[in-house]
């Protein structure tokens, strides 16, 4: 069985992206990708930095070389279950600042979604 | 003239569409699928050895064993006595993912299989993402670790079905509070069951045995 070198994860969620924004072009006849853009939250598990250095080696030499990647990162956000109080976090779960419970319904931070593509329209490539 | 299409899609949607396939031959074969999960060295192929060991021959069981580099996991546990064990070398990468599963799973039977345990591989964040088709997220944790773990690695205790805490015959002889790892693992996922055991002590053990046939359909004559 044979599988890439991927010694982290971001790197195989780079690929994903890559292949998922190739199709949406194709789908919407775009020719060329220029930008794409994604959503990160804070408890997806995905450093954003590392997400950029992988996408960036990725599309070296290829048809992508030169697309910009805008990321928008979503911190964490809850509601306590036990006071209703609606907090943003860091990167992990604390503590509620009001009543100091641990149980939160989690409203922002588990997305890992791609958002727009933006690419050169096919037929309008040909008009000028 | 550059033009922007909304896509607004799961980024992991071609994992996710593989491990529905997969969840749906698992039903129809009638296996359960169990995705075991931790940091390294929490446990997980003692665990599995001593499960093999205990519950072959009672149940129809299979392994798929995920390890960055060699096969000694899997090694470890045909030695233990498991008759279906399938390694993936996933030479570097941090998780699983489910077009490899779907290629091991190839080699099982799984019309005779009733439970399928996935070892995956040692690693707290970079699994949580991937769904592999299974019926339930497993995630260990062992008493030598910090009790904070699952507030550390939100996304992941967030998923799991069942948290397993590990090595509880050296509890005491670190910092470990086992209390607070559970309410905080509970902060996180109300509904998650949990389950204290030492393979070396086998503290435990019976329950988890028990948990395990509790989870498959009941055949006749099964007392235990």
């Amino acid at each position: 069985m044979t599988h890439g070198v991927e010694q982290m994860h971001e790197l195989a969620i780079a690929k994903s992206i890559i292949e998922l924004a190739k199709n949406e072009a194709l789908e919407h006849r775009l020719e060329q990708i220029t930008e794409i853009g994604v959503r990160v939250g804070a408890l997806s598990g995905i450093n954003c930095d590392a997400l950029r250095f992988s996408l960036d080696a990725l599309v070296v030499d290829t048809s992508l070389e030169g697309m910009k990647l805008i990321i928008d990162e979503l911190p964490a956000k809850g509601i306590c279950l036990k006071c209703n109080h609606e907090h943003v976090m860091g990167d992990f779960i604390e503590e509620c600042p009001v009543c100091k419970g641990l149980a939160w319904k989690i409203l922002q931070g588990e997305e890992l979604e791609l958002v727009h593509v933006s690419g050169v329209d096919k037929e309008e490539n040909k008009q000028h | 003239m550059s033009e922007k299409k909304t896509v607004e899609k799961k980024i992991l949607s071609r994992n996710d569409k593989i491990a529905a396939e997969l969840r749906q031959r698992f039903r129809d074969n009638n296996v359960k699928v169990l995705n075991l999960l931790s940091s390294p060295g929490s446990g997980k192929t003692s665990l599995l050895e001593v499960t093999i060991q205990r519950l072959q021959g009672e149940i129809d069981l299979a392994v798929i064993a995920g390890d960055v580099q060699t096969e000694n996991d899997a090694l470890r546990l045909r030695n233990a006595g498991g008759k279906a064990v399938i390694p993936i070398e996933t030479r570097g990468a941090c998780h699983l993912d489910a077009a490899m599963v779907r290629n091991a799973v190839e080699q099982v039977q799984l019309d005779q299989t009733e439970l399928l345990f996935i070892e995956n591989v040692g690693n707290l964040v970079c699994p949580a993402g991937f769904d592999l088709g299974e019926d339930m997220k497993v995630v260990l944790v062992s008493t030598t670790e910090g009790d904070d773990k699952p507030l550390k690695y939100p996304a992941m205790f967030k998923r799991a079905g069942a948290m397993v805490i590990t090595k509880t015959d050296l509890l005491g002889l670190s910092d470990f509070d086992i209390d607070r790892a559970i309410r905080n693992a509970r902060a996180l996922n109300q509904d998650l069951q949990i389950l204290k055991l030492s393979c070396k002590s086998g503290e435990g053990m019976d329950q988890w045995y028990d948990w395990i046939t509790g989870l498959l359909p009941l055949k006749p004559n099964n007392e235990s």
